[in-house]
Parts: structure tokens; sequence; C-alpha cells
């Protein structure tokens, strides 16, 4: 399971994490350890979130999260470590 | 606490002005931050150390930060503390209290963050207010900026403080920046001006902003 997926929902819902940040969150999540399984038990909508997230990606070609008091990360790797061991359709 | 207490004071200009000359200047220094629980050791430009007042990229006061005997303190009780020592906190302001393991899965080890944006690179265009729920942008699209606060931060009321009025005063500089600017910046820029370790970047005032109003408390000026 991604790590606090549930408590990060929660925040989304009450408007306090944007539905591309918690997309985000499980792009990062999925490419550290997570399974395929990890990823088809979410919500249809935040499974949606992470598809327009990594098409967004791969349309520009870039993809740097700031925020302040923190090193710009960036989300590449990630997204690309995604694309190559995750089938994101279903 | 008082009506006068809660009145809002005009936003930083002055401070704005310091800020962009030392962009300009690209003066740095400084390094990591710490936790409440446990501070790494700060580093900076120390001032006179006879007043013991300091200027630097880290709070130079958690030494200050003490236990509430009462416990933690809400996000309205911690508000409305922070403006009774001197914070200036717009009302578009929203705090969400995270838990310590939660903060430290996505915002790392500050005190608190705000201004989630992704950008393709430095150049990208990163806008003041989103325009929808798909845009990043420093405040949402309902018009709200969101600072996700560390939870344990809520359980000293110096720390509360240092760190509301810090991330409050360096959010109106920028407020004012944007706006200057159109109601964008590329997102290096806005890298710069809310990056440790560049000196008397907006960050760099935001943490001496704070630790004074710890002094205050401290010395029981305020």
């Amino acid at each position: 399971m991604i790590p606090y997926i549930n408590e990060f929902i929660e925040m989304n819902l009450r408007g306090e994490f944007q539905t591309w940040e918690l997309a985000a969150y499980v792009v990062k999540q999925l490419s550290k350890s997570c399974l395929q399984s990890d990823f088809d038990e979410l919500p249809d909508w935040l499974k949606a979130g992470v598809r327009e997230e990594i098409d967004s990606y791969k349309a520009c070609g870039g993809w740097i999260i700031f925020r302040s008091n923190s090193e710009p990360e960036d989300y590449a790797p990630y997204a690309d470590d995604v694309i190559r061991k995750f089938d994101l359709s279903n | 606490m008082s009506p006068a207490a809660l009145e809002k004071k005009p936003p930083p200009t002055l401070h704005l002005e310091r800020a962009s000359i030392a962009i300009l200047l690209g003066r740095e220094s400084g390094s990591g931050l710490g936790r409440l629980r446990s501070p790494k050791p700060v580093t900076g430009r120390l001032l006179a150390a006879a007043n013991l007042n300091a200027t630097a990229s880290y709070h130079q006061t958690t030494h200050l930060w003490k236990p509430n005997p009462g416990g933690p303190r809400t996000i309205a009780e911690a508000r409305e503390i922070a403006e009774m020592n001197g914070a200036y906190i717009e009302d578009d302001i929203h705090f969400i209290p995270v838990a310590d393991d939660i903060y430290d899965q996505r915002f790392g080890d500050s005190y608190a963050s705000f201004g989630q944006v992704k950008a393709k690179s430095n150049a990208t265009a990163v806008p003041w207010r989103a325009s929808s729920p798909t845009t990043s942008a420093i405040m949402d699209h309902t018009g709200k900026i969101n600072v996700w606060v560390r939870q344990s931060i809520l359980d000293s009321d110096q720390a509360i403080t240092a760190v509301f009025s810090h991330e409050t005063f360096e959010i109106e500089i920028l407020r004012e920046v944007f706006q200057r600017n159109g109601g964008s910046l590329p997102a290096g820029v806005y890298y710069d001006l809310t990056r440790a370790g560049k000196a008397d970047n907006p960050h760099w005032q935001a943490v001496d902003h704070g630790d004074e109003l710890v002094w205050k408390i401290q010395t029981g000026s305020q």
C-alpha cells in the first residue's frame, strides 16, 4: 500500500492538497517500491489524476516540483520509472 | 486578546527592497534546517553576539522553543498566539497541521511549507493564483494559500510564533514581488526568493523576523 495514501486523500477531500499534488506523491511512491496492485486499488479519480500528470510530463518533457523550505525535486526519474513498470490504463 | 493585537499591519515593503537588492547581489550563506524536537546545528551570519540577535537562513532561536505545559495548540489558537506576538497574517492564509510522520513523507525536514508548484524547468512561469484545480500556483484556485505545518510546532508557543510569522512574512513579500511582475515569476526566480542559503532573500528576512518575535517574547518586550 502507498504510505499514508488515505491521509493524503483525506487532505485532498478537505481541499488541503490538490489532486495534481496527490498524483505527484503517488507517482513518486510507485516508483520507489510499490506494486501494480497499489495503483489498481486507488480511486478512479486519482488514477485519472496520475494519468493526467504522466501525460503532461510526456508532453512537456520535464517535471520539477518546487516548494518553500525545500530543494526543487525532479520528478522525471519517478515518472520514467512508472511509465516503464506500471500499467496505468486500468 | 485585545482587538489591537489583531489589527493588520501593512505588508513589509521595506524588506522587499532589501530583498531585491540582495537578489541582484547574489550573496549566499547558510545550511540545513532542523526539526522542533531534534534541531540540527544552525549556521548563518551572526550579528553582534552581545544583543543575542541573529540573521541567517535558519532559525537561531530553536533553543527557546519550549513545549507548552498545557500541550499542543489548535491551529486557531496558534494563529491568535502568533498574531498576538506580532505576526501579520492575511485572511487568505490557511494553515494545515500535518502529523510529523506524514509531513516527513511529503515535505521533508522543514517546520512548514507553502507554495508547492510544478514546472517543466526553471524558466517555467509560476502563477500567483491557480486558474483551476489542476493548475499549480502559490494560491489555489479558491483563493487560499495553503501552509502545511509540522504538527509538533503546535506544541510550543515560541515555535508557533517563529514559524507562523516566518511563513506569512515571506508570503507577503512574495505577494508583492509577484504582483509587481504581473502575477507570475519564473520557477527559478521563485526558488531563489524562497530558498535557504541566499543572504537577505525573503526567506532569510522571514527567518530573522520570526526569531525577532521570539526574542521579544523571551525578553518580555512584546
